[in-house]
């Protein structure tokens, strides 16, 4: 029976692209887990292959090692690679929560970042302890900032220079040391098998033979395949089926016991069941007190999710309910627009969230959508005091009606080089920001705090934040109220027919503006047809901007004898097809690029 | 059913052509009239029961090569095909000064289809026409004095083209007194001199305006004048609609002879080999020429009817779902159409010159609607 004291459990944090599952390899190797002939590819363990393709870490990947140290101890190290984009902070949080160490990873060439410090802080939260790592010094241009990183992180640790390691993940140099202050700096989980179970759940995918597969952390007592289970929250019971670690794949082991990381299966069918933070114990004999779980995510951003052909409903409704499945932060409900038939209003924590989960619809469920640009949640509170959320802004009741509304706003910080401040000030503002706080960690480093909406933030922001701080800057944000704010909602008609899935709630001060450039991007994007197609702009029932596409005036090929024929029946074959991935509004086909129109109003 | 000969010779290539033409020697010529002849007789015990209506001898420039040629054709056919009684035998010529056009008229030949694209003299040095427009009109006067029924084939929204020089060639055409014109808008095949001239920027392409312009010009010139719009790019005075073209937008059968040369023929599509030596070595073996047989089903066979039924005579109401019907009326209120109630009481959606102009535009609605 293996030592409580031979274990570690510690996750990876860092900024996006500093490296963390590039050091996961290492160590996975290092530790013989994977040898290098079956490193197949470079981030092993991001095995969706979107992670893959984006070469980013979407999801927590947790994996058991074992190592045996210089004088021969053996120990059992349990790793959690986390990611690193702001979307996914509540990935971190949960790992965390599973840990009692993180090393916290920083490019020596880029320094601190946004969500080097939300992560750190996060993790602080929990205890942990924290070994810092400078990833990348194999890189040249490591030399000249090196010195600057190691002051910045210094700072913001409060640590000793000497217990920081520099590393080089992809050269796989300092990979030891790593391993050694593992085993020497992070503790080794307490708990006792004698106490009553008690296991946190900190993630939950699920599998269609087996069910939920649950993955815990065991604090307490011990689970074995066979035992009946409570899960706190839920109330729900049920007999554990197959206990086991995780490895390159899922191995079964039959028990877990206080201090270990592991999961576990009992035919759970239902989701709903399990949810992430709460406590798993024994039915028999339950632990008194649950452990204290995390926050409920909730979606930051919401669009709508259509089927691209009106028949493929029952299909879309179904790859979302096995989506969910495997990713909980997405929430989904039903509804129905008069230009896209019936579909979905689905939530995500952010943009990048958003796009990946329509990707997946598309490469893993063979579905094709249909997406309208993503909005954020208002609140309404109307004339007779009741207040209402949308998430939809077709579902804005009669201005009329409504005594005030409401938008989300967030804090931002915003961590850049000196030299741009004034830069990112300037975009901040114009995105309606108010600045609350700056912050010089260095003479040449600042920390912004800004107050912005949040529906600012989801179109470009990032984008723009990125180009007008060459790409230094860096963001972490996280949602602090509503209030007040002056909106309308600004409606697209198409021959003068309203399109619900173009509407959008914009600042009064910026829907004239808005207007235009909307109706300019459609004219651009939907094709010229039969008919001349009028493109309106209206708040209520005044225009605000207006322009036209003209009618086709020739599509025709010239020519049509003999030879040409079949040739012609399948290039109209191929036009047809084209044709599909048009909606029809109406009388009128609108290309599907035109529900995201608004995503590109500025190229 | 109706025989289409392919005669793939010219005397120099056009800088916009992509149809299997060469140019070749006497021999060449003469080895491969005789393959032609043999395939003609391969074929004609499987089809002596059907009656020919039409034929025509097209190119390349059928009139290049020795009207004899043409002659030893025409009697295999006779004496092989059950040709009907007012038979259209038409034949594909270009403007040149050595047409024998009183041998191709005793054969039998009774109507004759010129080559022309333009009668500016510039714009035929762009299209790398060897004639100039001289040249062409002699041509022409000289085949009135054999022929009753002659077309003019004319190219236009050129890169130089412009609307006055379009003007000048379509006042000269009419003062030929022709039956029938065929205008086709500039299509820059792959492959062809003018393609590359596009793709190197070094002309520039009329954009779709300026050609539906060009078209628009050329359909209201050409109806001032008595011709009837009767296909996307035919017109013709009343009478002399070329029953052979016909018969490819009707959806009819047609037989072809030589290499290149297309079918349909019992619900099948196939061509012969495109390349004049492989052709006559796998006949003179005894072997079938065809290259490639498309056998058509039911869809594509409806797909067919209603895309070469609105691009000439129109296609009949009843093959049409309810939501296709009303959608004919809608385009019907847009002055695009009309709706015919032919003798036997079968109602027709015809295009007018407007719904032509956008005709594959109509012809995809109409196709989403029946899937
Ligand atoms: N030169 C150099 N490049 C490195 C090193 N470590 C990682 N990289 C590169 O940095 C990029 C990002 O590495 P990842 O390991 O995917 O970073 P990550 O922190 O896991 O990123 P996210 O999971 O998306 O947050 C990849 O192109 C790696 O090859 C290093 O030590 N030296
Ligand atoms: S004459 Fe006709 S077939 Fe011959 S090259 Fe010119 S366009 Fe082509
Ligand atoms: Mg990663």
């Amino acid at each position: 029976m293996k030592n409580i004291r031979n274990f570690r459990n510690f996750c990876i944090i860092a900024h996006i692209d500093h490296g963390k599952s590039t050091l996961a390899d290492r160590l996975l190797e290092k530790t013989n887990t994977i040898s290098s002939r079956d490193m197949t590819n470079a981030q092993i363990l991001d095995s969706n292959p979107l992670e893959q393709e984006r070469g980013i870490t979407i999801k927590l990947h947790a994996i058991q090692m074992e190592y045996v140290d210089k004088s021969n101890e053996k120990y059992t190290l349990n790793l959690i690679d986390t990611p690193g984009h702001v979307d996914f902070t509540y990935e971190v949080s949960r790992s965390l929560a599973a840990c009692e160490g993180a090393i916290l990873i920083v490019d020596a060439t880029q320094g601190i970042e946004a969500q080097t410090i939300s992560n750190l802080y996060l993790a602080l939260e929990h205890n942990l302890e924290i070994i810092p790592v400078l990833n990348k010094i194999d890189l040249p241009s490591a030399e000249t900032t090196i010195e600057a990183v190691k002051k910045q992180i210094i700072d913001l640790i409060g640590c000793r220079e000497e217990e920081m390691l520099y590393i080089s993940a992809k050269k796989n140099i300092g990979i030891d040391a790593v391993l050694d202050a593992v085993i020497e700096r992070i503790p080794p989980p307490t708990g006792s098998i004698d106490k009553p179970l008690t296991a946190l759940i900190y993630d939950s995918n699920f599998d269609s033979y087996r069910g939920v597969i649950v993955n815990i952390r065991v604090f307490e007592g011990e689970i074995k395949e066979g035992d009946e289970i409570l899960f706190m929250q839920t109330g729900m019971t049920y007999q554990v089926e197959e206990v086991g670690i995780m490895q390159m794949k899922r191995l079964r082991v039959g028990k877990l016991s206080a201090g270990n990381v592991g999961y576990f299966t009992a035919s759970i069918k239902n989701l709903k069941d399990t949810k992430v933070g709460d406590t798993v114990t024994l039915a028999k004999n339950p632990a008194t007190t649950p452990i204290s779980g995390f926050k409920e995510v909730k979606p930051m951003v919401f669009s709508g999710v259509y089927p691209a052909s009106t028949d493929d409903f029952e299909n879309l409704r179904e790859a979302l309910a096995k989506l969910v499945l495997n990713d909980s932060a997405i929430s989904y409900e039903p509804e129905t627009s008069n230009a896209l038939g019936f579909g979905f209003r689905c939530g995500f924590l952010g943009l990048l969230h958003m796009e990946i989960v329509q990707e997946r619809l598309e490469r893993e469920f063979q579905q094709n959508i249909v997406t309208t640009v993503p909005n954020v949640q208002y609140k309404i509170i109307t004339n007779s005091g009741e207040i209402i959320f949308i998430e939809n802004p077709a579902q804005l009741p009669n201005p009329a009606e409504i005594r005030e509304i409401q938008e989300p706003i967030i804090k931002a910080e915003i961590l850049t080089p000196s030299d741009y401040v004034g830069n990112i000030m300037k975009l901040c503002l114009d995105k309606r920001g108010i600045s609350t706080n700056i912050e010089y960690l260095s003479e040449d480093r600042a920390d912004l705090s800004w107050e912005l909406p949040l529906a600012e933030i989801v179109f470009d922001f990032y984008d723009k934040l990125k180009s007008v701080s060459r790409g230094y800057a860096s963001l972490d944000y996280d949602f602090y109220e509503y209030r007040k704010s002056d909106l309308v909602k600004l409606d697209i008609l198409l021959n003068g027919e309203p399109v619900d899935a173009l509407s959008s709630i914009v600042h009064r001060s910026k829907a004239y503006e808005w207007g235009k450039k909307l109706c300019t991007k459609l004219k651009e994007l939907i094709p010229r047809q039969m008919f001349e197609v009028a493109i309106q702009a209206a708040i209520g029932s005044k225009i605000i901007a207006r322009t036209n596409v003209q009618a086709l005036r020739k599509n025709v090929l010239a020519k049509c004898y003999g030879g040409d024929i079949s040739r012609k029946r399948k290039l109209l074959e191929k036009q047809k097809e084209g044709k599909k991935r048009m909606k029809q509004v109406g009388n009128i086909e609108v290309p599907q690029e035109a529900f995201l129109a608004i995503l590109s109003l500025d190229d | 059913m109706t025989i289409y000969i392919h005669i793939p010779f010219c005397i120099s290539k056009c800088n916009y052509c992509d149809y299997y033409s060469i140019i070749a020697n006497k021999e060449a010529i003469k080895k491969y009239i005789n393959s032609l002849q043999t395939e003609l007789i391969k074929v004609a015990s499987k089809y002596r029961n059907k009656e020919i209506t039409s034929i025509f001898i097209g190119g390349g420039t059928p009139t290049s090569i020795d009207a004899d040629h043409i002659v030893e054709i025409l009697n295999k056919i006779k004496s092989n095909f059950n040709l009907s009684q007012n038979c259209e035998i038409s034949i594909e010529a270009n403007p040149a000064s050595n047409i024998n056009f009183s041998k191709l008229k005793e054969t039998g030949i009774n109507r004759i289809s010129f080559g022309v694209q333009s009668l500016n003299d510039e714009e035929l040095r762009f299209l790398g026409r060897i004639h100039n427009a001289n040249l062409a009109k002699e041509t022409i006067k000289e085949a009135k004095k054999y022929f009753n029924n002659i077309n003019v084939d004319l190219i236009f929204s050129l890169p130089i083209q412009t609307i006055s020089s379009l003007e000048n060639t379509l006042e000269q055409v009419l003062e030929l007194d022709v039956q029938h014109i065929s205008a086709y808008s500039l299509v820059f095949e792959e492959g062809t001199k003018l393609y590359n001239l596009l793709k190197n920027n070094q002309i520039k392409a009329k954009d779709n305006d300026e050609d539906a312009f060009f078209y628009n010009y050329i359909a209201n010139k050409l109806k001032t004048a008595g011709f009837v719009h009767y296909e996307v790019s035919n017109f013709a005075k009343s009478g002399f609609e070329c029953k052979h073209n016909l018969i490819y937008w009707e959806h009819k059968e047609y037989l072809g002879i030589g290499a290149a040369a297309y079918s349909f023929v019992d619900g099948r599509r196939f061509h012969n080999i495109k390349d004049v030596e492989k052709y006559c070595y796998l006949v003179d073996s005894g072997f079938s020429p065809i290259k490639q047989t498309e056998a058509l089903s039911k869809e594509n066979i409806y797909m067919e009817k209603i895309f070469l039924g609105l691009r000439s005579s129109g296609i009949d109401f009843s093959i049409l779902s309810p939501q296709q019907q009303k959608f004919c009326e809608t385009i019907v209120d847009k002055e695009l159409a009309i709706i015919q109630i032919l003798s036997n009481n079968m109602k027709i959606l015809k295009l007018n010159s407007n719904g032509y102009f956008i005709c594959d535009e109509i012809t995809l609605k109409l196709l989403e609607m029946n899937s």
